[in-house]
């Protein structure tokens, strides 16, 4: 499959880039990448799913059996691939808005006020 | 069809959900109107001994059923509209993939009475004319029917599939978690805006999410905002689902 030149480096786009690159081999799911990337709840699925359309990330149902253990619908975790990891960090490097200059968003809670 | 102001915990289908119960009386009326025009097809393939009353009785039943159907999916359609007018603003109301969705069921449906008025008619006409000519017409309607019936059956299974995926196992089997219903049928609705394929995917990610969100105590209110977040970004959601297929399609 060819792959597209890269997803448009918005800041979300670039903040939830951060959040996974912190440890790349680690699987979050989707309220914790909004919660490491001081994003409001629910407001990253676009982003994930074009991020996933490019082979950048890749994502797994969680083990009905862990799910059920714990009482709880089971969760959807996504996880960095090589590819993505490496197409990242250059995108990253190449955006223009530099996240460390944004200064109006804050690190919510998961689930907290939008 | 409840009450989106109730904070009432999300159980099983059977507490009040009255979409979930048309779904499912849409679904056997549908099956019903399947089974009746592949056997009004049948007799017309067969071409032997053909009794005309018997067949025309048989169309007139079919005619019933499909006003049937027509008349649920208008009554889901409506109850759907109403559920999304609640909290979603006017824009969104414009943009909404599941009115089309609900406007394609209906026209399936439409379609399919028409025919089979049609079929009535050139039935009774047939008495009169050639048998011949007449009843391959019907057959080819007949057979034009079912078709339709088909496709408009398996966009019923879908939309079960969708409100089955968020509703069938209770939300929350921890005893401290309330989940608001008005939050879980806006992400029914909001599964509904993503093509076929995602829907049954997001659903159940969106349940889960809501789940969590509950868990941390958050109230009716945060809750719902969640959930008219997804409502919101469901076109862009829509959008880069669809991306890589559309690159796998252009030259």
């Amino acid at each position: 499959m060819s792959k597209a030149s890269g997803p448009r480096m918005t800041l979300p786009t670039q903040l939830v880039l951060r959040a996974m690159l912190v440890e790349p081999t680690r699987e979050m799911y989707g309220l914790q990448i909004c919660a490491e990337a001081g994003l409001p709840s629910g407001t990253i699925h676009p982003i994930l799913a074009r991020l996933e359309g490019l082979g950048w990330l890749e994502s797994r149902w969680e083990d009905d059996a862990s799910a059920h253990e714990e009482g709880r619908p089971k969760r959807r975790y996504y996880r960095v691939t090589t590819y993505g990891a490496e197409r990242a960090r250059i995108a990253l490097a190449r955006a223009t808005t530099p996240v460390s200059s944004i200064t109006a968003l804050r690190p919510r809670p998961a689930g907290g006020p939008g | 069809m409840t009450d989106l102001g109730h904070d009432t915990p999300v159980r099983h289908r059977s507490d009040g959900n009255q979409t979930g119960r048309d779904v499912n009386s849409l679904l056997d009326v549908l099956a019903s109107a399947v089974a009746s025009a592949a056997q009004l097809h049948k007799d017309f393939i067969s071409r032997r001994d053909l009794d005309l009353n018997h067949v025309y009785q048989r169309a007139v039943r079919l005619d019933r059923i499909l006003a049937d159907v027509r008349y649920l999916s208008q009554d889901i359609a409506r109850d759907l509209d109403r559920d999304l007018a609640h909290g979603i603003d006017l824009d969104l109301k414009r943009d909404r993939a599941s009115n089309r969705f609900d406007r394609s069921l209906a026209s399936d449906f439409a379609r399919g009475l028409d025919l089979a008025r049609i079929l009535e008619h050139d039935l009774g006409f047939d008495r009169a004319r050639a048998l011949d000519r007449a009843r391959d017409r019907a057959t080819a309607r007949a057979d034009w029917l079912v078709r339709g019936l088909q496709r408009a059956h398996e966009k019923a299974l879908d939309l079960h599939k969708v409100s089955r995926t968020v509703e069938t196992a209770p939300v929350q089997q921890h005893p401290a978690v309330s989940v608001a219903l008005s939050a879980h049928r806006l992400l029914v609705a909001a599964a509904w805006l993503l093509p076929p394929a995602d829907r049954a995917r997001y659903a159940e990610e969106y349940r889960s999410e809501l789940w969590e969100i509950a868990c941390l105590n958050a109230r009716r209110r945060e809750q719902i905002i969640y959930a008219l977040r997804q409502v919101t970004r469901a076109a862009p959601l829509r959008g880069a689902v669809l991306a890589p297929r559309k690159r796998r399609v252009s030259p």
